[in-house]
């Protein structure tokens, strides 16, 4: 009697510890070690890597926790030092006409790892003294990181001046819309508004044409992003869905 | 090889033991860091590594490590070791990250990349056999999320 009940339950536990080898065979890769999983989906280009949040739960919940700084996750696992994504050639700004002596250097956007930011770093001289910036594009804040001798800085100024810096960089380029730009003659920065950064990627959004183009910083491509339904979009509407316009491309 | 080869016998989960030279088996950091620090007796117990898939982790390493072979071969080598079922390629990674072989878990993460890349999230379900666990509301609330994408 006992001993039929100790095989009886012998085989129930194998039948159990089957069962759950089968299970698990099944769902091997939600069983991966999260880090291998974000380690994996982080490898995938920025629109295969959006998807993967629609995949299940457990992938969902890894990706959408981090999705403040899935770029920079993306980035984390390959870069431990900063990384340049653009660097200039000391673009000179001169502010001379505006009856001051000042002169602004742009020297490069670049990717931070351990702050997980996208800055841009650029240096004001004015006479002899001079000045460092970083200009952190998440928070659009700029920070004084170095200087000989501080001196007073212009307000307002250092915002404009990334913008402008840029779109001065992307006339340089021989994007489709150049041409477009030109015609237009910017008038002032604001018409070109650089708002987002992913896997060297920029998401640009062309005020006069309500369009939206994305240029490749590798590839030095640019693409123009299809809306759909020929939606025009204002640069408050693109703020709020620069994400998703990523997904969709 | 030198005359002093010495080797190591590794013990899988499942109670098989692989005898193999120390010079290939510390392509393994794990392994490697046990032998520096001198902490290998006899057998070395691998716990999170059963004997099939050592078998085929210590096939990767002779074929990384054989002499005078070319890059093209080992790249063929590769490409073929890769094309296995997800499961298999699980336990790999799996096996790999233990036993900390870099450049081998990094083939095999690239692999399930290469298998991701450009799929709908129904297709990649599909090719990893992972469940659509999300309730039906989820799943319309993922939708409007993204309406943008599904416009």
């Amino acid at each position: 009697m006992t001993l039929d009940f100790f095989t009886r339950l012998g085989s129930l536990l194998e039948t159990i510890c089957k069962t759950r080898n089968v299970d698990d065979a099944d769902h091997t890769f939600e069983r991966l070690p999260d880090c291998l999983i974000i380690d994996i989906l982080s490898r995938l280009p920025s629109h295969s890597f959006l998807r993967c949040r629609w995949v299940c739960r457990h992938w969902r919940a890894l990706l959408v926790s981090s999705q403040d700084s899935f770029t920079n996750i993306h980035h984390l696992s390959r870069h431990t030092r900063p990384m340049f994504l653009i660097r200039d050639d000391f673009v000179k700004h001169d502010f001379a006409k505006h009856g001051q002596d000042l002169f602004v250097y742009v020297c490069a956007l670049y990717f931070c790892p351990n702050t997980r930011q996208y800055r841009i770093l650029f240096a004001e001289v004015q006479g002899t003294s001079c000045q460092y910036f970083v200009h952190i594009l998440k928070t659009w804040k700029c920070k004084k990181i170095h200087s000989s001798t501080s001196f007073k800085k212009k307000k307002n100024l250092l915002l404009v001046k990334t913008e402008s810096w840029f779109s001065e960089w992307i006339k340089k380029k021989d994007f489709p819309f150049c041409k477009r730009l030109s015609e237009i003659r910017i008038r002032c920065a604001w018409d070109l508004k650089f708002l987002y950064i992913q896997e060297g990627e920029l998401l640009i959004h062309l005020q006069a044409d309500y369009e939206l183009y994305l240029y490749n910083l590798d590839r030095r491509t640019v693409k123009q992003l299809e809306l759909p339904r020929g939606k025009m979009l204002s640069y408050t509407d693109c703020k709020l869905y620069h994400k998703s316009f990523l997904a969709i491309v | 090889m030198s005359s002093s080869t010495k080797f190591l016998t590794l013990k899988t989960c499942d109670d098989k033991k692989f005898v193999l030279d120390e010079a290939i088996a510390v392509r393994s950091q794990t392994i490697k860091n046990m032998v520096e620090d001198d902490c290998v007796s006899n057998v070395i117990p691998l716990p999170n590594v059963d004997s099939k898939t050592m078998t085929k982790v210590i096939e990767y390493w002779k074929k990384h490590s054989e002499e005078g072979i070319s890059k093209d071969m080992l790249m063929d080598f590769d490409k073929a070791f890769v094309k296995v079922h997800h499961s298999i390629l699980h336990a790999l990674i799996l096996a790999a990250n233990f036993l900390n072989d870099k450049e081998m878990l990094d083939m095999m993460c690239q692999e399930v990349v290469d298998r991701i890349k450009g799929k709908t999230p129904e297709e990649i379900r599909k090719e990893f056999d992972i469940k659509n666990d999300f309730t039906p509301e989820e799943e319309e609330e993922i939708r409007k999320e993204n309406a943008w994408a599904f416009e």
